[in-house]
C-alpha cells in the first residue's frame, strides 16, 4: 500500500519525460522507417549479417545504425532527466523534508523511485518493440531485421539504465563538484565505453549487468546515509 | 515519573568546521507545548533535523517517543506529525491528491475510534479544509503561502500525532491565517497528551500557546524553563542618578547595559527585586523602575549579540 502510493508519485513525476522521450523515439523512428522503405536499404542489413564475426563497436550498432542514435538519445536523455528530476528537484524545492518523514522504511522509498525509473526506461524499450515490430511486417525493408538488432536496441535502453543511476547517484552526492560528486556519471560513462567494446551482445549485457549492479549498490548506500 | 517524549543529550552539529548546534540537551515531557526560538541562523531547523534523524550527529544523541532518532521505526514516525519550513509539499498534486497520498500512510481511522487514537481521520482533514475555504481541487501550486501553511497543518493533523515538530510554521503568513494556524495547533492541544515543539520567530505565538520556552543561539540552549519563568526572570531596570552613573556594575545577573549621561539601563536574569533595590541604594540611585516588556522584547534583549547595545552611528567617510 504504502510502495504503490509512493510508485504512484514517483511515476506521475516521470511521466512527462517518458512521454516526451517515447514521443520522440516514436516520431524519429517512424519517418526513419518511412525513409528506409524509400530508399530499400534493408538489403545492406541482409549482407551485413554475413559478416556475423564482426563485433565491438559495430556489432551492437552497425544492424541499428537507423534507430541506434535515436533509442540511445531517448534513453540516455531520459534517464539523465529522470535522475534530476527524482534526486535533485527534492533538493531544489526543499520537499526532502516531506518526502522522508514518512512512516516506511527509506529503502521502501528508494526502491519506488527506481523502480519508477526503470519502468520508465523499459518505456523506451517497448516503443523500441513497436518500431522493430512494424519494421518487420510493414514491409519497409526487404528483409526482416536480425533478432540481434532487436537485443541490440534493448542494450541502448540499458544505456539509459545506466546513465539514469548516474544521475541519481550525482544527485545524491553531497560532495563538491569538483571532488566525487560527478563520479556517479563518469561510472556510467566508463561503463558506457566498456560496454560498446565488448565482442558479443551477451558480454553486453553481461557488462551492463555489473554496472548496474555497482551503481545500485552506491546509491543504497548513498541515500541510506545521505542528510536531507 | 515523568515521561519524556523528546530527549537529546549532548547534540552537537557540525558544517565543516562550522559549529551549528552545541551541545543541545533537551528534555520535553508528554503534554507540553513547547516554544523552540532563537534568531536567524541560531540553529533551530538544524536541531529540528537532527532530532528527526534528518541529519546525523557529529557528537550527542536524541530520542524521540522512547527511539534513537537516527533509527525511528515506521511505527514511530507515524506517531510523529513534521510540519517543514516553508510548508513545502508535492507542488503538481491537488488537495484531495495530496490527501489520499498522505492516508496511504496510516490505517483508515473508523468514525467510531476514540479521539486521541492515531489513524488517518479523514472527516478531520476534509473539516479542516472547508474551514479554511479551500477547495480539494485546487492544485498545492496554486496555493499562496498561507493556504500551504493551511493544507500542511491539516496533513499534519489529520493522522492524531502524538508528537508534533513544526518548523517556523508561521512564517511569513499574515495575521489573520497565523490565527487560524493556531487555532489549529490549539485545536490538537486540546486532545489530551498531546505534545508539540514548535520553532517561531513571532514571539506573540509562543505566548499564545506554549507553555514551555526553549531559546537557541548561536546553536547552544540559552534558556529552557517555562514560560512564565522565563516572563518573570528577565527583566529590564531604568536607574535614574543624579550624577553620572557608575562606571562598573556588581550585580547578580546582569546581561547586558545602556548607560546614557544620568541614566543606565540593565538587562537582568533572574534577580531578586530585593538585589535590585540594594544596589540602587549602594550606587547611589536617585530613582529607578522596572520597564515592562513583552516576550518579544524580551528575547530580543536576552538575544542581543555582544556589543549591540552602542547606537548605530553613521559615520562619513
Amino acid at each position: 500500500m504504502r510502495f504503490f502510493a509512493l510508485l504512484k508519485k514517483e511515476l506521475r513525476e516521470c511521466l512527462p519525460w517518458m512521454a516526451t522521450a517515447a514521443a520522440i523515439l516514436l516520431l524519429f523512428g517512424s519517418l526513419k522507417l518511412i525513409d528506409s522503405k524509400q530508399r530499400q536499404i534493408g538489403y545492406q542489413y541482409r549482407v551485413f549479417e554475413r559478416y556475423s564475426e564482426v563485433g565491438g563497436y559495430e556489432l551492437l550498432t552497425r544492424p541499428i545504425s537507423d534507430f541506434s542514435i535515436f533509442v540511445f538519445m531517448s534513453a540516455v536523455g531520459l534517464g539523465l532527466a529522470l535522475g534530476v528530476r527524482q534526486f535533485w528537484a527534492d533538493d531544489f524545492m526543499g520537499t526532502w523534508g516531506f518526502s522522508v518523514h514518512r512512516s516506511t522504511h527509506r529503502t521502501t522509498i528508494l526502491a519506488a523511485k527506481i523502480c519508477a525509473g526503470l519502468i520508465s526506461i523499459v518505456a523506451i524499450g517497448l516503443v523500441w518493440c513497436y518500431l522493430f515490430w512494424r519494421a518487420n511486417s510493414s514491409g519497409y525493408f526487404v528483409f526482416p531485421l536480425p533478432e540481434r538488432c532487436f537485443i541490440g536496441g534493448w542494450l541502448i535502453c540499458g544505456m539509459g539504465l545506466l546513465f539514469y543511476l548516474g544521475a541519481t547517484l550525482v544527485g545524491l552526492s553531497k560532495t563538491r563538484w569538483y571532488t566525487t560528486k560527478l563520479m556517479g556519471l563518469g561510472f556510467a560513462l566508463w561503463m558506457f565505453i566498456t560496454l560498446t567494446q565488448q565482442w558479443t551482445l551477451w558480454w553486453g549485457f553481461g557488462t551492463l549487468v555489473i554496472g548496474t549492479i555497482v551503481l545500485l549498490f552506491l546509491i543504497c548506500e548513498a541515500f541510506l546515509n545521505r542528510e536531507f | 515519573m515523568t515521561e519524556f517524549v523528546l530527549e537529546t543529550q549532548g547534540l552537537t552539529k557540525f558544517y565543516g568546521d562550522k559549529l551549528a548546534v552545541d551541545h543541545i540537551d533537551l528534555k520535553i515531557p508528554r503534554g507540553c507545548i513547547c516554544g523552540f526560538v532563537g534568531r536567524n541562523g541560531s540553529g533551530k531547523t538544524t536541531a529540528i533535523k537532527l532530532m528527526l534523524g534528518f541529519l546525523k550527529p557529529t557528537a550527542g544523541s536524541s530520542r524521540l517517543l522512547g527511539c534513537d532518532s537516527q533509527d525511528l521505526t515506521p511505527a514511530i514516525r507515524q506517531r510523529i506529525g513534521y510540519v517543514a519550513e516553508g510548508h513545502r509539499l508535492i507542488r503538481w498534486m491537488t488537495i484531495a491528491e495530496i490527501a489520499k497520498f498522505q492516508s496511504a500512510f496510516f490505517h483508515e481511522q473508523p468514525a467510531s475510534t476514540k479521539q486521541g487514537e492515531a489513524g488517518w481521520d479523514s472527516n478531520f482533514f476534509w473539516d479542516m479544509i472547508d474551514y479554511f475555504g479551500l477547495s480539494k481541487k485546487q492544485k498545492i501550486k496554486h496555493l499562496s503561502n498561507g493556504q500551504r501553511a493551511q493544507v500542511s497543518l491539516a496533513l499534519t493533523l489529520a493522522p492524531n500525532p502524538e508528537l508534533l515538530i513544526m518548523d517556523d510554521p508561521t512564517l511569513g503568513l499574515d495575521a489573520a491565517i497565523r490565527r487560524q494556524f493556531l487555532e489549529g495547533i490549539i485545536e490538537l492541544i486540546m486532545r489530551q497528551g498531546r505534545t508539540i515543539l514548535f520553532s517561531s520567530h513571532i514571539l506573540g505565538d509562543i505566548e499564545r500557546v506554549a507553555d514551555k520556552i526553549v531559546v537557541i543561539d548561536k546553536g547552544v540552549i540559552r534558556a529552557d524553563c517555562s514560560l512564565e519563568q522565563f516572563r518573570t526572570a528577565v527583566k529590564k531596570v531604568r536607574f535614574v542618578f543624579g550624577q553620572t552613573s557608575p562606571e562598573t556594575i556588581d550585580i547578580e545577573g546582569l546581561l547586558g547595559s545602556r548607560r546614557s549621561d544620568k541614566e543606565l539601563e540593565m538587562i537582568l536574569v533572574g534577580t531578586a527585586d530585593e538585589k535590585i533595590a540594594e544596589w540602587a541604594k549602594s550606587s547611589g540611585a536617585a530613582d529607578y523602575q522596572t520597564i515592562n516588556m513583552n516576550l518579544e522584547d524580551q528575547f530580543i534583549e536576552y538575544t542581543a549579540p555582544a556589543g549591540r547595545n552602542k547606537p548605530f552611528t553613521w559615520e562619513e567617510k
